[in-house]
């Protein structure tokens, strides 16, 4: 993970679940770990939220969160109650990333691609290049935020249960169960 | 001038060599236009064999290497643009099998160049993201063709 993403040398960060390719870093910032998200239209490959343009740009991914309860908020600091997700975009405004703030505020969540889904210390770890051309993730441009209350209503406990999926796999595993 | 390896000799010594009658008459018949096509045959499957051998190395080349350099990423967009996947969309319809097996054994997701190039798209609306489904779609169209 670190030859990827070169500033998270040195840094506590942690795995958070085994290698999925079933779903990816926008679906695990909407809660959903089963199905990848991304507005691809022609032809369709990705669940995107009905209604909203298929478009890659900051402004449709936010009102694609929208549509889950987020607004837009001015601070990416943890403030009890609340739960934030950022956007990664280019210089152009083309989302590359999101990452989803942990419950507690104890960091962010982000799932790279296919790679295993990781709990890192700040945003600004992840960050890289933000040229269009570039294959990183470019920077945060915009942070989104919803109450816990709307967190339950839109399947926060969705998160939970795969935690917890997870754990038991790294139990049984250390158990020689699986 | 004459040395050891070149010795002198006169003009009239040189006289041109009686051809042999062996080239009037050939020694063998000629092998007949069935023994012809059977041998074109043969000549050509044989450079389809390399060609295709070929086509196939160069093609896992560039598989492992958008596989390798994207597997972080997120974007179809972004994962599309890369060099590797923009040369196996260069390779035209002969890599077609080639990505179908490759989705098959690896989960690898060829689904944007397969409909490119097929101009085809078995994926229903409402499977569109689920992996499993997707995957399941391209395998079962790729057999219905005998391409899998």
């Amino acid at each position: 993970m670190e030859s990827t993403f070169p500033l998270l040398a040195g840094k506590k960060w942690l795995l958070k679940s085994p290698y999925d390719d079933t779903y990816q870093c926008i679906a695990w910032a909407a809660g959903y770990n089963s199905v990848h998200w991304w507005p691809a239209d022609n032809p369709p490959e990705c669940y995107w939220p009905e209604g909203v343009p298929f478009d890659d740009t900051v402004e449709c991914f936010v009102q694609a969160f929208e549509t889950l309860g987020y607004r837009r908020s001015r601070s990416a600091g943890f403030r009890f109650g609340h739960q934030k997700v950022a956007i990664y975009a280019t210089t152009t405004g083309i989302v590359r990333h999101m990452a989803r703030q942990h419950f507690l505020g104890l960091g962010w969540l982000s799932k790279p691609g296919k790679l295993e889904d990781m709990l890192h210390p700040d945003l600004e770890c992840i960050e890289g290049d933000p040229s269009p051309t570039s294959f990183e993730y470019g920077t945060v441009t915009q942070i989104l935020e919803r109450s816990w209350w709307t967190a339950a209503r839109y399947g926060l406990f969705r998160c939970w249960w795969a935690n917890f999926r997870f754990w038991l796999f790294r139990i049984k595993e250390m158990l020689g169960l699986t | 001038m004459a040395s050891p390896y070149c010795p002198q000799i006169r003009i009239s010594d040189w006289s041109e060599p009686e051809p042999s009658s062996d080239w009037r008459t050939p020694s063998r018949k000629n092998p007949g236009p069935a023994k012809l096509a059977l041998i074109d045959e043969a000549v050509a499957k044989a450079f389809m064999l390399v060609r295709h051998s070929a086509l196939e190395q160069r093609f896992h080349e560039q598989a492992e290497r958008w596989q390798r350099e994207t597997r972080h990423l997120s974007s179809p967009t972004q994962k599309i643009m890369h060099p590797s996947y923009q040369a196996v969309l260069g390779m035209g319809t002969d890599v077609v099998p080639l990505m179908l097996r490759d989705l098959a054994q690896n989960r690898t997701e060829w689904f944007w160049a397969l409909s490119y190039i097929t101009k085809e798209n078995p994926i229903k609306r409402e499977d569109a993201g689920k992996m499993d489904k997707m995957l399941i779609a391209w395998v079962n169209w790729g057999k219905e063709r005998g391409l899998l």
